[in-house]
């Protein structure tokens, strides 16, 4: 622990509080990131087994589905989407963040993004990996998921391009291209460090891979800051059209609370809130656990907190509107399924969780104190978290057990296959942000030196100016 | 492979019988590999051509060779039809097989035959799975182990009885109306005289014998013309699913209820739903046990001028209640005198049949819309019927040598005779069986019965027309027929089935005044599935007044028990027969829609009041027994009584069928007793019942969905209007095509009654796997084509309307455009094709199915199939691997043969779906629509037609007619 903690807190120009509480020097600060990477904690090998463990379950789960068939899921007809779709919509939701945050706040200028930026788009990365299994595993013959994607073949068969789930392919297979660049590019100056810096050999060696010959001249830094913006510049639409593509699994179907134009955008809320939430879950121990809080502030959580405040109002209202149309539009089965089947049907526990977990956490956070404070972020975090699953499973089995005829209306009951998908996948994002925090530095370091020089020019400024 | 080098190897065996069924193992064996079992299947072909069943004119126990010239008649890839017949009880229902290269994969109705008119029911539909079922009998055995024919050919031709004119012999036989056996066991009766036969089913239609020999002194059974009937009655009688004419009768109700401007009505006094109750106009819900009260206060409300005394007050008294609507039924029977009919149930006492025959002779019903006849059953109403002249026997040790032929009468015994245990009492006895069941356990000897498509026989229908049971297949387990077995006790031990069925046939035919054509005519007879001349020709019976009203002053009513325990006929398994096939323990039951197993149904308020949910289970104890069943409420059942059916609860020979549901006959002995007292104790245990269909009603939702009125409502509606010039808007190009078919079906739901004889037609047509059980309460049945019923109006006493559901084939189809690999896509005469080979499960088509039509593999449901199980594949029809899915194509491979068919200038007949062709009501029609002239186009037209969810857009081709009641105006 540096003596830079002690420093109290001094607001900013804003009159928020500072994004980095540093006081030390560039080297000090350099030096104590890569303390980090380069001298783990203790409790790294264990929570590296014991996630892996974890991880265990979910190959064993895909292996016994792939080899046995997907009816050792509980999925059935009328339910033949139900847990897969669900986490598949959920963990691609989460993935959101990262994006968000590295993108979409760089461009608007928000300097509380740097700490966090390669954090949230380290955790974007594995949760769109999770992500990825789900459409592949609930196929019925998974081996031949490649016909999706349209590529010249004998059969002369192209995908049918007006079925979402080949926009989806599309969608998500670019996001994670550009998402996996972002982060990696991101990462080169500071994979030069580590490669500088490494004690052992071999370590310098697979970082110097990676590091792709970086020597920290000014034309890398140049061609890297114009490649990183245009990056950014890419991927900054996608946070809107993924999960738009993705609504439209649903949206384009027939089905009573599917079709439904507001959609995509209340997706895309859905998708950075649950998002934001997990960056929380996530950042909020690894902050303490690694004695960050000077470079992971009080301001970030207080930001976070907002942005958790402002898209969950969006997807209450969402909601508020799809009950709203759902009444106005007379439509029968919409009325039945919005108005009667959701709150009061057999999955209404499921509604009133979204409910209460989507739409009352939040409120928590008009008050300030329960925006600084960790404990209640954390909560709320995970609170937000089962609410927008619970939100993609009303959605997705709701519709489909109570459909248009009554005679095939069905529920679905997950199996424990269906569990231990879940909970692996879990384990699995988990293990590998552990991997992440364990190899590489997840606060960047050359962004954050800039960050101090700016904060600290700027405070000149206001001192001499 | 080693095993076709041995199969080499047994072809030097000199002994024909071991090389066959060296053969036939091995080419069993070989049917796992694909390419093998092309080779079997031509040898199978080959071996059943040069049988010469084709001509039919040689039995076709032949050794199994393969081709060196191709018999002029097989064609490989195109089928063959035989006709041929199934029996039920000792009726006949005519049939016509399909056989591939020798091997029947299909069963329709033989439009020739009067039981049929080209209908076939869900036990026909199934039998064909019975015949590959893998479980069935093998090899002859004595006490468990294998022993040679000629063993039990010694043993049961030796012992006492053969010193004392048969005392001693007891053959026990399944009713039957087989000339040839009845002139086989009359050649036994000459030579043993003291050699005692008797006849056991426990759904034998014996209160019917008897109620006849009350009102005319004689056994004769009625026969009805609904076609000529303007008002029907029928006192628990489910003639529409049950008894020997059911499918006739169910064309011609289904013709008269179609027919608007002279539309049949039907009331039904009933305690258990019943398919015929769920087609009633007026359904009068009481218990069993009172229907006498409600016959006899008919009767008097109609008038018995014929009756000295008229019908005694005590027996109308328990249906004082129900007066007004008996009267009201009366006067409508009275307006239409001699276009009426009464009818009753085999469950009602003797007394009931006997009042119906006084009611139509009173309305002048006789002789036009009834007729009477003597049955074609052998020794029909006479004590051979009885079996407790063979219980008694058993009983005193004077049984030696007892030959049990097809009937499982130790599981299915009378409950107070318990035959079962008294088997073994007999010095020796032999079980002739499809299945090592529950009676084999107790005989001597188990000898493996030819399945009715492995023997040559013949049979009689409901009205005496005979039918030649001719073999489309050599027997797959060596299996021996009934009368092969029986010619034992003959002069002539080894006279072949063939030579008596030929010898029994030429010989009507000589007496019908054949001369040289007789070859020509017993040709006939075979290619037509029915033999000139054998009608039983109706009799000018009377009703013996004075007799009947002494016998009616003779019966003193019972008082009904609080709670009755109302005993039924399985409308999948019958009485335990059916237990071993698949097919029908997955059909759902017609009312309940519960498969896999059977449950006691209580009505709403009996429910209530007992504080029982479906699912529950309960005790039920009746005549000092008792079994644990589980509960399913039935709206509109009696409140009075419980219902069970036979057949479930078996225990040995039906491996699929082991401890699944109640074994009604531990409490009563078939359908023909009266209701027995039950108490009922809720145990607490909880059952996961098979339901298809767990939402009953239609939540509201009757006009886009199941449109119903009563006729009057029709006449006075408009026609809706027709939407033809509205505008809709849409995303979908439809090029309509005039060059080529356009496919569409209609289906009356003022005809369909519900019955699920569709659904087998429909799985045994297209392969359609059965998931037993625990994937059925998933919601995973594989049925292509599923019966809805929808319970419609008052909560406790409801309308059951069924509706035939399968794929819509919409024009513009919602599942289409959602799959992303166009394994789902439309074809140009207008079907929904299913691409099972670009599938790649991703399911979303049947998300967006708003009919819930499409049905996944969720595991590779084929393969755990044995390779006799294989056999009974359509060949025509891909078999789904696991992760596709699938659903109905309209027989599409059906339509394709059309079409090769047509392109060689080949005129053919229209094609018809496999549903359609079955189903008793004809309330399926399928053609072109382009034809304006077609049945189809027509309905189509028809102002009742609409489409399900129309305003979805979907422009399905598959159209509904609304369904219309009919009922008295008096009655509200």
């Amino acid at each position: 622990m540096s003596a830079a903690a002690a420093v109290p807190p001094r607001p900013e120009a804003d009159g928020e509080l500072p994004v980095l509480e540093h006081a030390g020097t560039y080297a000090e600060l350099t030096d104590e990131l890569l303390d980090k990477v380069l001298r783990p904690p203790r409790w790294m090998r264990p929570a590296l087994l014991l996630t892996f463990l974890g991880s265990l379950v979910l190959f064993a789960a895909i292996a016994y589905t792939v080899t046995t068939g997907i009816g050792v899921w509980g999925n059935n007809i009328p339910v033949a989407w139900a847990f897969g779709i669900t986490n598949f919509v959920w963990w691609i939701g989460i993935g959101h963040a990262g994006t968000f945050i590295s993108a979409f706040l760089l461009l608007l200028e928000q300097r509380w993004r740097t700490s966090i930026n390669r954090f949230a788009e380290a955790m974007t990365l594995f949760a769109v990996v999770q992500a990825g299994l789900f459409p592949l595993l609930h196929m019925g013959r998974p081996w031949f998921f490649y016909w999706l994607v349209p590529y010249p073949n004998t059969m002369k068969v192209w995908p049918q391009f007006r079925s979402a789930l080949t926009w989806d392919v599309a969608a998500v297979t670019t996001y994670l291209t550009v998402s996996l660049l972002f982060w990696y590019l991101g990462l080169v100056p500071d994979l030069a460090v580590m490669r500088d810096r490494a004690r052992e050999r071999w370590r310098r060696r697979a970082y110097a891979i990676f590091a792709l010959g970086w020597r920290g001249s000014a034309r890398d830094w140049h061609r890297w800051r114009i490649g990183y913006g245009l990056l950014g510049g890419i991927a900054t639409p996608l946070v809107v059209s993924v999960h738009s593509v993705v609504s439209s699994d649903f949206a384009i179907a027939n089905l009573a609370g599917w079709h439904s134009l507001i959609f995509p955008p209340y997706f895309v809320a859905g998708a950075i809130y649950s998002g934001f939430a997990m960056v929380l879950t996530l950042m909020i121990p690894a902050r303490r656990l690694y004695r960050v809080e000077h470079v992971i502030t009080t301001r970030h959580l207080d930001s976070m907190a907002k942005m958790l405040l402002v898209t969950g109002w969006i997807v209450v209202y969402s909601y508020a509107v799809e009950a709203w149309s759902a009444w106005y539009s007379g439509e029968r089965y919409e009325m039945y399924m919005t108005l009667v089947m959701r709150p009061f049907g057999p999955y209404a526990f499921v509604y009133w969780v979204v409910i209460a977990c989507n739409c009352l956490t939040p409120q928590i956070f008009w008050w300030r104190r329960a925006r600084r404070s960790a404990a209640a972020l954390w909560v709320a975090s995970l609170l937000v978290q089962v609410g927008m699953w619970a939100e993609r499973f009303m959605l997705i089995v709701t519709s489909q057990a109570h459909d248009f005829l009554p005679s095939s209306w069905g529920l679905y009951r997950p199996t424990v296959i269906d569990g231990a998908l879940l909970f692996g996948t879990m384990a699995f994002f988990l293990f590998l942000f552990l991997l992440f925090l364990r190899f590489v530095p997840f606060i960047p370091i050359a962004e954050l030196k800039e960050l101090k020089h700016r904060v600290a020019t700027e405070r000149e400024e206001r001192v001499h100016g | 492979m080693t095993s076709a080098r041995e199969a080499r190897a047994f072809d030097d065996d000199d002994d024909p019988r071991r090389r066959r069924a060296a053969a036939l193992a091995i080419a069993l064996e070989d049917a796992r590999d694909p390419i093998a079992r092309r080779d079997f299947l031509a040898r199978m072909g080959a071996a059943l051509a040069l049988a010469g069943l084709g001509a039919c004119t040689r039995a076709p126990r032949q050794e199994i060779v393969p081709y060196v010239v191709q018999p002029p008649e097989v064609t490989p890839g195109v089928p063959r039809h035989y006709a041929t017949a199934s029996t039920l009880d000792g009726y006949a229902i005519g049939l016509v097989v399909e056989s591939h290269e020798g091997r029947p994969t299909k069963i329709e109705g033989n439009p020739e035959h009067p039981a049929s008119l080209g209908a076939a029911g869900a036990f026909e539909q199934a039998s064909v799975l019975s015949l590959y079922d893998p479980g069935r009998a093998r090899a002859v055995t004595e006490r468990g182990s294998v022993v040679a024919w000629s063993r039990v050919e010694e043993a049961l031709t030796r012992g006492a009885w053969t010193s004392t004119e048969g005392k001693g012999l007891h053959l026990l036989l399944q009713p039957t109306s087989s000339p040839t056996l009845a002139a086989l066991l009359d050649e036994i009766r000459e030579r043993l005289p003291r050699a005692a036969i008797s006849f056991y089913s426990p759904t034998a239609p014996e209160n019917a014998w008897e109620g006849a020999r009350f009102a005319f002194g004689r056994v004769l059974e009625p026969r009805f013309a609904l076609e000529r009937a303007d008002v029907v009655v029928s006192l628990e009688a489910d003639f529409l699913t049950t008894g020997p004419a059911r499918l006739r009768l169910a064309r011609s109700f289904a013709d008269r209820r179609a027919a608007l401007d002279a539309m049949i009505r039907l009331y039904v006094v009933e305690a258990i739903c019943s398919v015929t109750g769920a087609m009633a106009d007026h359904r009068l819900r009481v218990r069993s046990g009172e229907i006498l009260a409600v016959a006899a206060e008919l009767a008097s409300a109609v008038g018995l001028p014929g009756l000295p005394g008229g019908v005694p007050p005590t027996l109308r008294a328990a249906a004082a209640p129900h007066r007004a609507w008996i009267a009201a039924t009366a006067r409508d029977l009275a307006a239409h005198r001699g276009r009426s009919a009464v009818i009753v149930g085999n469950s009602q006492p003797p007394e009931v049949h006997a009042l119906a025959h006084a009611i139509n002779a009173a309305l002048g019903n006789l002789g036009t819309t009834v007729t009477l006849a003597p049955s074609p059953v052998v020794d029909a109403g006479g004590p051979a019927h009885d079996t407790a002249r063979l219980a008694g026997e058993l009983a005193d040790g004077q049984v030696d040598t007892l030959v049990v032929c097809g009937t499982n009468v130790a599981y299915a015994s009378p409950a107070d005779q318990s035959l079962g245990e008294l088997l073994a009492r007999a010095r020796q006895s032999a079980y002739l069986g499809l299945h090592a069941d529950e009676t084999a356990a107790k005989c001597t000897f188990v000898i493996p019965e030819a399945h009715a498509l492995e023997s040559w026989g013949d049979t009689r229908a409901f009205d005496g027309t005979a039918s030649i049971v001719q073999p489309l297949i050599d027997p797959l387990f060596g299996g021996r027929t009934e009368l092969e077995l029986l010619s034992l006790f003959t002069t002539r031990r080894d006279a072949r089935a063939y030579d008596r069925v030929r010898a029994r046939v030429h010989a009507d035919l000589t007496r019908g005044g054949a001369g040289a054509d007789l070859e020509q005519r017993w040709r006939r007879a075979l290619k037509r599935g029915i033999v000139d001349d054998t009608t039983i020709a109706p009799v000018d019976a009377r009703v013996d007044w004075a007799a009947l009203a002494k016998r009616l002053a003779r019966t003193t009513p019972t008082p009904p028990p609080a709670l009755e325990l109302v005993i039924r006929p399985d409308p999948r398994v019958h009485d335990g027969r059916f237990a071993a096939n698949a097919w029908l323990l997955e059909l759902p039951h017609p009312i309940t829609k519960l498969t896999w197993a059977n449950a006691a149904t209580v009505s709403v308020q009996a429910a209530a009041q007992h504080g029982l949910e479906t699912g529950d289970e309960i005790e039920l104890r009746a005549s000092g027994a008792t079994i644990t069943a589980a509960v399913i409420v039935v709206p509109g059942q009696a409140d009075g009584s419980i219902g069970l059916t036979l057949g479930w609860g078996r225990t040995r020979g039906a491996e699929l069928a082991h401890g699944r549901g109640a074994n009604a006959f531990a409490l009563a002995a078939g359908v023909a007793v009266a209701p027995l007292s039950v108490d009922i104790r809720k145990t607490g245990a909880r059952h996961d019942l098979a339901i298809t269909q767990r939402q009953r009603d239609l939540a509201g939702r009757d006009e886009d969905i199941l449109r119903h009125a009563t006729l009057e409502e029709h006449r006075r509606s408009r026609p809706p209007p027709r939407d033809e010039g509205r505008r809709h808007l849409t995303l979908y190009t439809k090029e309509p095509r005039e060059d080529v078919h356009q496919w569409g079906m209609a289906i009356d739901l003022t005809r369909c009654t519900g019955c699920g004889a569709c659904v087998i037609a429909c799985q045994a047509e297209n392969n359609v796997p059965t998931v037993g059980p625990d994937a059925v309460y998933l919601g995973r049945e594989m049925h292509w084509l599923r019966v809805d019923t929808y319970l419609v109006g008052d909560p406790e006493d409801p309308e059951i309307a069924p509706q035939p559901m399968l794929c819509q084939h919409c024009e513009t189809a919602p599942c289409e455009y959602v799959c992303p690999v166009n394994a789902t896509v439309h074809s140009a005469d207008g079907l929904n094709e299913m691409v099972y080979n670009r599938c790649v499960g991703t399911r979303f088509c049947s998300n967006n199915c708003p009919y819930k039509v499409r049905r996944f593999n969720w595991f590779d449901f084929h393969r755990g199939e044995d390779a006799t199980r294989e056999l009974a594949h359509n060949p025509d029809v891909t078999v789904r691997q696991r992760g596709v899915m699938e659903k109905c194509t309209f027989c599409v491979q059906r339509l394709r043969e059309h079409g090769i068919r047509e392109r060689q200038g080949r005129a053919a007949a229209p094609p018809r779906t496999a549903c359609q062709q079955t189903c008793p009501s004809a309330a399926i029609v399928f053609g072109d629509l382009r034809d304006a002239s077609s049945d189809v186009a027509r309905l189509r037209s028809d102002e009742r037609a609409y489409a399900v969810l129309g305003e979805l857009g979907t422009e399905p081709r598959v159209r509904y007619l609304a369904r219309l009641k009919n009922p008295n105006p008096e009655l509200g």
